[in-house]
């Protein structure tokens, strides 16, 4: 994101901004925003809680990681 | 790749949209399922940048839709590379879009940020381990965390409560937020009929006047995006 | 382009949308500060950057561990104030959440993380931190 694209006096725009991201109908789980090139994935808070399972193996596995690196 | 943007879910399929373009200076069509539409354009590849130029727009195809129609904004950023997607959506959550429309019907959001310094006196910051001689002592420390921050948060929400009877009452519904962030008081938004935005605006500005020590914020009309509960994600 | 609707004006071009603004007291650089710092920091969405995987995991893990840490403070000073909760206990409990804090700040400096990146939004519950 061109920071001076976004103008910190420029209240209403930011506010805008922060009301279309944040808010809105969510029709699907993942959206994909690109800011200067780069693909971001938001994933939704609602879609990430319903991966739970996948969740705990990820952070299983992520924990794991790092005691290794810890007693390394 | 060609894929599809969505501006807004909207009622009322039959009816001529507006004369706006879209993103990319595409032109807007209408994807029907049932007695409910999306609004959809055309982008080139499978995402929309986000910048200034693609946000306006996107408020801007909202708005227009918004003279003639009650209106569901869709978040920024919302693609998809196929219509069938949208249609099956649209499908499952018939009767939460509707009651959706229905609760949004000729009236728009009003938006409130209130900053505030609270007196530094209550300690809210975590202690430091470093800090403590031993656990019960940091435990004392922690307690008086709690405390302190228990406090500050019920002046917060009476503060708040002051502020906001008067916009609340006004509104058919109401979205608040007290402390979400230290620095901030009160982050909220209003959902109020078109006829009360000039009394609801002249309250806020009363407000300015009435505490000077606050930062108030206040933004509006915009199309209900705080107002819209989420269907079932396909 | 601007249109009208009843007495309520709308109009979403870049030069109009300043008249969506009702109200801002002078003193609003704190608020206007922390609406970029969210665009830019956005604490509460995890990045699935190719690039920085291994830093959006530790992100996940260890607000996961934040979590956990403020639900066992909460349940420890809820016991500290009811008096259900015997000295060596309290002093057993005070080492236990030293340790913690001592190996969450080793591991935040490990990964390159700030306590903002780990302050994920719990919607009706508001704000980790």
């Amino acid at each position: 994101m061109e920071t001076s694209e976004w103008d910190a006096t420029d209240v209403t725009i930011l506010d805008l901004l922060d009301r279309a991201l944040d808010k809105g109908v969510l029709l699907w789980g993942e959206l994909v925003l690109s800011i200067a090139d780069v693909d971001l994935v938001y994933v939704g808070v609602k879609a990430l809680l319903c991966s739970v399972d996948t969740a705990d193996r990820m952070r299983e596995s992520a924990w794991n990681d790092l005691i290794a690196a810890q007693h390394s | 790749m060609e894929s599809l943007y969505v501006y807004a879910i909207a009622d009322q399929p039959d009816l001529d949209l507006p004369n706006v373009k879209g993103i990319g200076d595409m032109p807007i069509s209408g994807l029907r399922a049932g007695d409910l539409m999306a609004v959809v354009s055309s982008i080139d590849g499978s995402t929309v940048p986000l910048s200034r130029a693609n946000l306006l727009c996107h408020e801007r195809v909202i708005e227009a839709l918004m003279i003639a129609r009650t209106v569901l904004p869709a978040r920024f950023g919302t693609t998809t590379d196929h219509a069938g997607r949208i249609q099956k959506t649209l499908t499952i959550n018939d009767d939460c879009y509707r009651a959706n429309l229905e609760r949004v019907r000729g009236r728009v959001e009003i938006a409130l940020r209130v900053g505030w310094e609270p007196e530094a006196e209550d300690p809210v910051a975590r202690p430091r381990a470093a800090d403590a001689t031993n656990g019960r002592s940091y435990m004392q420390a922690l307690l008086e965390r709690t405390q302190g921050s228990r406090r500050r948060r019920t002046m917060a929400e009476e503060l708040a409560a002051s502020l906001t009877t008067g916009l609340a009452e006004l509104s058919d519904a109401v979205v608040e937020k007290v402390m979400p962030t230290p620095q901030l008081l009160l982050k909220a938004a209003y959902l109020v009929r078109r006829e009360h935005v000039p009394e609801i605006r002249r309250r806020i500005e009363a407000l300015r006047v009435t505490y000077p020590a606050l930062a108030i914020l206040a933004t509006g009309p915009w199309p209900a995006y705080s107002f819209v509960e989420e269907g079932n994600v396909t | 382009m601007s249109f009208q609707i009843a007495d309520t004006e709308y109009s979403a071009t870049a030069e109009d949308v300043d008249s969506k603004l009702i109200c801002a007291s002078e003193n609003i650089a704190a608020l206007t500060e922390e609406m970029m710092t969210v665009r830019a920091a956005t604490p509460n969405r995890v990045v699935l950057d190719p690039d920085k995987v291994e830093q959006g995991l530790a992100q996940l893990v260890l607000t996961v561990i934040e979590l956990l840490r403020q639900l066992m403070e909460r349940q420890a000073m809820h016991r500290v104030e009811h008096g259900t909760i015997d000295d060596a206990a309290i002093e057993r409990l005070g080492l236990a959440f030293m340790r913690l804090d001592e190996r969450m700040i080793e591991l935040k400096e490990t990964f390159g993380l700030r306590d903002e990146d780990l302050n994920i939004d719990l919607g009706p519950l508001g704000k980790l931190m």
